[in-house]
């Protein structure tokens, strides 16, 4: 073995023993990248300080307002039994109608974005359609459609019945019940739903339904078995998704509760403000405490399966062709769709327009139909025209700030990807409070000295800005998210700064999302109540405040025509809004 | 830096040189990575820490070619990302010419549109609202150029790059190989001496791109840029390569001319990676220092050739190593004919698959413990037919025991 050299391997590189010290990076852009992520930190601490200020001064009242026996009062609330009732029946609710919602946008997501019995963009509007209308005008529309005695379908039905001999003093049908309420939550609640749903369903690969089709499976098989468990991850964000909303309810409750002797924590919480003199602002924060904990943990589950949902939208395709179900399917298809389009928009907007055209709501279909009587009331009910003038140029402005803002924070996680996952849950943190905490909060920091905001604009403006942040911010992410960063990175190699970048190539960009996001918004801040009742007032009404002062007067003709008169409103307005912002974003 | 730790001398003449022409006469390099280190962490603070870059030292000289090449994850793209600014790394430092972009030991860190390159993405990241022209005025726009010269210099390019007439159009409506061209015309409209490309032509057809990349060549060789190129393609590499460097788990593994990687690499990845190869794993039996060495394998008995490192022992008997021989080195010819003096490296087998390939016929040869494969040019006059009993060689010369690890 003379000739043969031993051999070892080469040594293993040696530790890194002797690090050098390091100094922290310094971001070395330009002057106007410097000043933009100035302006992006400045919004996202005014935000986040605007929120711990709130909540800070919360709880300061609240431990003012029992002293040293928070305690005491702690197990006043949670021992007391109609609000632990009142729990059981939120949660019963709630649930229930999360689950219907759920399933009811998934088979009309299916029919409508999966199969050739779709409706078109008709179809796709449908379940957006209820948000354009005030959020009392659809529990109201329905009672004036389904009370048990001077419900329009209960006085028709009755009619019909004792044509055959059968009399019956009210009902059939009783939208004061608990299945009443479920429904109205039901219906309400499916545009978020369908929102999840319908995206889950146009990401899904074709190939997978074509080659069961190929196999020989039917439509409803194919829907069962393939389509179901292709999304069933999206049904999770879909269920939490409903469950915020959900919880913040008031209108439903407060208008079908009395009668259903069913006590919702939200109208429970609210009569602790607004009902008492004086309000006793600490029992409602400590009750508001059992909204929080379901709904932060929604949250919580939420940004998981988020993460996660991301990775699987990323690599679907774009377009689903649509399934063929023969005529009779196609037919069938359709006339689920037109049913809910039916119960949805139809009927409470028949219920509506019925009560807007007389003089008071009552069993009797036989009297005039005069529409433009109750018009020149409303018109004469300053409380009314002006909630209408302050909510829409609140929503046009709100909109477009708060649009604004989230597209600023969206882009700022770009920028400060270290620190962009806590950014991005602390903007969307008032999502996970309680709308009635939040007013409430704002209400004790704002509307006393030092600020003396109470019944301004601005307190209202705060409130919009903190309630709805988290809102915009999901659009805004969805979109910045959609649009890739190559496109970004791409500007920067190019040499734009940061600023020519959001100006030049991101701005124009999501202009659609940001018109989509401004509509939202918008809608958000015309129908919201739940700031509206403890943030407005008789001298700056919304009108969620006037909608409720009517409700609360009894004056059911006078909101039936307001309702009517908001959502005309409503649906000129934010087509407007569309228009301005696509088409000013689209001129070079 | 190579994954022994040793840093890559890129002279330009001896054995590492590229030679290729008088482009690069000047010494300057056109972009200097020393020590790099990237790591990611995944999945919060359970999840653990993935090295993407493992004490990466690179010297890219001004004018050259520079391919990174390796498989999916290993690093390329990460590395071409940080010199551009786009990734932050852990340690280490950059300069692209004389300026240095990135130092993590004196905290420089220059923001990704300050830094003197340009790139081009594997999507193009063409801007879709904006024209060809104002997609490849942009950079210039950036800069403040006044404006008659940013149409004089964005005509002049588009036209070189024979899109002139497209300068109206959006993106979305040129095709896959003239938005390529868009990206290459907004990279190279500022006068970047540094072009960063990372994958630009996985997404074209075969045909637009082979015909992009003579056009890349030919933009590189007119216009005198540096060029780092990342692909996984090793035929794409081949071609456009004045050096390319193999990347294995976040290190450079070698960085060598094409010719010089193709014939000798060092280890066992990179030859894999480079070329097809019979890989035939080892036991040294004996090695000599001039070079060669004999080994049993599972075929049975190889004499082979090593390649001997200055400093380094040559291989111990017991040593597992690779052997690797390209499918073109193996003769073969019906049982029973002589195909060389010797009875080294002869194996007998049978034919089991013949496939035409257009420049040649590829043979799977079934021989005891194992498979070959042989190629033999086309047009044959006699073609062997599968069934055949055949015998199968390869000069030891041909065939290079490479160590399993770098």
């Amino acid at each position: 073995m003379a000739d043969t050299a031993s051999y070892t391997p080469a040594p293993p590189r040696p530790e890194e023993t002797a690090r050098p010290r390091r100094r922290p990076l310094i971001y070395q852009g330009s002057r106007t990248s410097l000043a933009f992520r100035s302006l992006v930190v400045f919004l996202s601490v005014l935000v986040v300080a605007g929120l711990v200020v709130v909540l800070v001064e919360l709880a300061r009242q609240v431990g003012a307002e029992y002293g040293d026996h928070v305690g005491t009062y702690f197990s006043s609330v949670f021992g007391s039994t109609p609000i632990l009732a009142a729990a059981g029946s939120t949660a019963i609710v709630v649930v229930t109608s999360c689950v219907l919602a759920t399933l009811v946008a998934t088979v009309l997501a299916w029919l409508n974005e999966g199969t050739e019995a779709s409706l078109g963009w008709a179809g796709s509007l449908m379940p957006v359609v209820p948000f354009l209308m005030p959020a009392l005008s659809l529990p109201l529309g329905w009672t004036f459609i389904a009370a048990p005695q001077a419900g329009l379908l209960n006085i028709l039905a009755r009619k019909a019945l004792a044509g055959v001999g059968v009399h019956l003093s009210q009902g059939p049908v009783n939208i004061y019940s608990w299945y009443g309420m479920i429904f109205l939550y039901t219906i309400f609640l499916t545009g978020f739903a369908y929102l999840i749903m319908s995206s889950a369903i146009r990401n899904v690969d074709t190939n997978i339904l074509e080659a069961a089709r190929l196999a020989g499976a039917r439509p409803l098989k194919i829907f069962r078995q393939i389509l179901i468990p292709s999304i069933k991850g999206s049904f999770l964000s879909a269920f939490l998704l409903c469950l915020l909303p959900a919880l913040a309810m008031y209108t439903v409750p407060f208008v079908i509760g009395p009668y259903a002797n069913i006590n919702i924590l939200s109208v429970t919480i609210v009569g602790m403000v607004n009902g008492l003199f004086p309000p006793h602002y600490g029992q409602a924060f400590i009750t508001g405490l059992m909204l929080l904990v379901p709904i932060l943990l929604a949250w919580l589950i939420a940004r998981r399966s988020g993460r996660r949902g991301q990775a699987v939208l990323s690599t679907s395709r774009g377009s689903m062709s649509l399934m063929r179900l023969g005529s009779r399917g196609r037919r069938i298809g359709r006339t689920v769709l037109v049913l809910y389009i039916i119960i949805a928009v139809v009927l409470p907007v028949i219920g509506l327009l019925w009560v807007s055209g007389v003089p008071f709501w009552g069993t009797s279909l036989a009297g005039p139909w005069d529409p433009i009587t109750n018009l020149r009331l409303l018109w004469h009910n300053a409380e009314a025209v002006h909630g209408i003038v302050n909510s829409v140029l609140l929503g046009v402005i709100g909109a477009l700030v708060i649009m604004t803002v989230a597209q600023l924070l969206a882009y700022g996680q770009r920028v400060f990807p270290r620190i962009g996952g806590l950014l991005d849950g602390l903007v969307k943190a008032p999502a996970a409070i309680a709308s009635i905490l939040l007013a409430m909060g704002i209400l004790l920091t704002f509307g006393g000295p030092p600020f003396n905001l109470s019944g301004s604009y601005e307190l209202l403006f705060i409130g919009f800005f903190l309630a709805f942040i988290p809102f915009a911010s999901v659009v805004a992410n969805a979109g910045q998210l959609q649009m890739g960063k190559d496109v970004i990175e791409a500007s920067q190699v190019s040499g734009g700064s940061e600023l020519r970048t959001f100006m030049r190539i991101v701005r124009p960009l999501v202009s659609g999302n940001f018109a989509a996001g401004c509509v939202l918004v918008f809608i958000l801040i015309i129908g919201d109540v739940n700031l509206s009742l403890l943030l407005s007032s008789s001298a700056r009404p919304t009108v969620g405040y006037a909608m409720l002062d009517l409700q609360i007067d009894a004056a059911f003709p006078s909101i039936a025509t307001y309702s009517l008169v908001v959502a005309i409103v409503n649906v000129l307005v934010t087509s407007l809004l569309v228009v301005v912002t696509v088409g000013l974003r689209r001129k070079r | 830096m190579t994954a022994d730790g040793s840093v890559v001398q890129m002279s330009l003449d001896g054995g590492d040189a590229a030679g290729v022409d008088g482009r690069r006469n000047s010494r300057s390099p056109g972009v200097l990575v020393t020590d790099l280190v990237k790591n990611y962490t995944a999945g919060g603070r359970r999840g653990g820490v993935t090295r993407a870059l493992d004490h990466v030292s690179l010297e890219v000289n001004t004018g050259e070619f520079l391919i990174l090449l390796g498989p999916s994850g290993c690093g390329k793209s990460t590395l071409l990302r940080s010199i551009a600014g786009l990734e932050t790394p852990d340690q280490g430092d950059i300069r692209i010419g004389q300026q240095t972009v990135f130092d993590r030991a004196t905290g420089v860190d220059l923001s990704a549109d300050r830094r003197p390159m340009s790139m081009i993405f594997q999507s193009y990241a063409l801007w879709p609202h904006m024209t060809a022209f104002e997609n490849a005025a942009y950079p210039l726009r950036c800069r403040k150029t006044p404006k008659n010269e940013i149409t004089t210099v964005v005509t002049e390019m588009l036209a070189r790059l024979e899109i002139g007439h497209l300068a109206d159009r959006l993106p979305a409506e040129m095709s896959g190989g003239q938005q390529q061209r868009l990206a290459l015309a907004r990279a190279l409209v500022g006068g970047s001496q540094v072009v960063l490309f990372d994958e630009p032509l996985s997404n074209v057809d075969a045909v637009v791109r082979e015909r992009l990349r003579l056009e890349m060549m030919r933009m590189q060789r007119e216009l005198k840029f540096t060029a780092i190129y990342v692909t996984h393609d090793q035929d794409e590499a081949m071609q456009l390569a004045d050096r390319i460097a193999v990347m294995v788990d976040g290190r450079i593994q070698q960085i060598a001319t094409p010719e010089e990687l193709y014939l000798n690499p060092t280890d066992a990845h990179v030859a894999s990676f480079i070329g097809h190869s019979n890989r035939l794993p080892l036991t040294v039996v004996q090695s000599r220092p001039d070079g060669t060495l004999t080994g049993t394998s599972e075929i049975g008995e190889l004499a082979c050739r090593w390649n001997p490192v200055p400093g380094q022992p040559a291989p111990a008997p017991g040593t597992t190593m690779t052997a690797f021989g390209r499918p073109p080195d193996f003769q073969f010819s019906p049982q029973g004919r002589q195909l060389a003096p010797s009875q080294v490296n002869h194996w007998s087998g049978k034919v089991q698959a013949v496939r035409f390939q257009g420049t040649h016929v590829e043979y799977m040869v079934a021989v005891d413990g194992g498979q070959l494969r042989c190629w033999r040019s086309a047009p044959e006059r006699e073609r062997t037919a599968e069934g055949e009993q055949v015998v199968v060689h390869i000069d030891p010369g041909q065939l290079l025991a490479v160590n399993d690890h770098g």
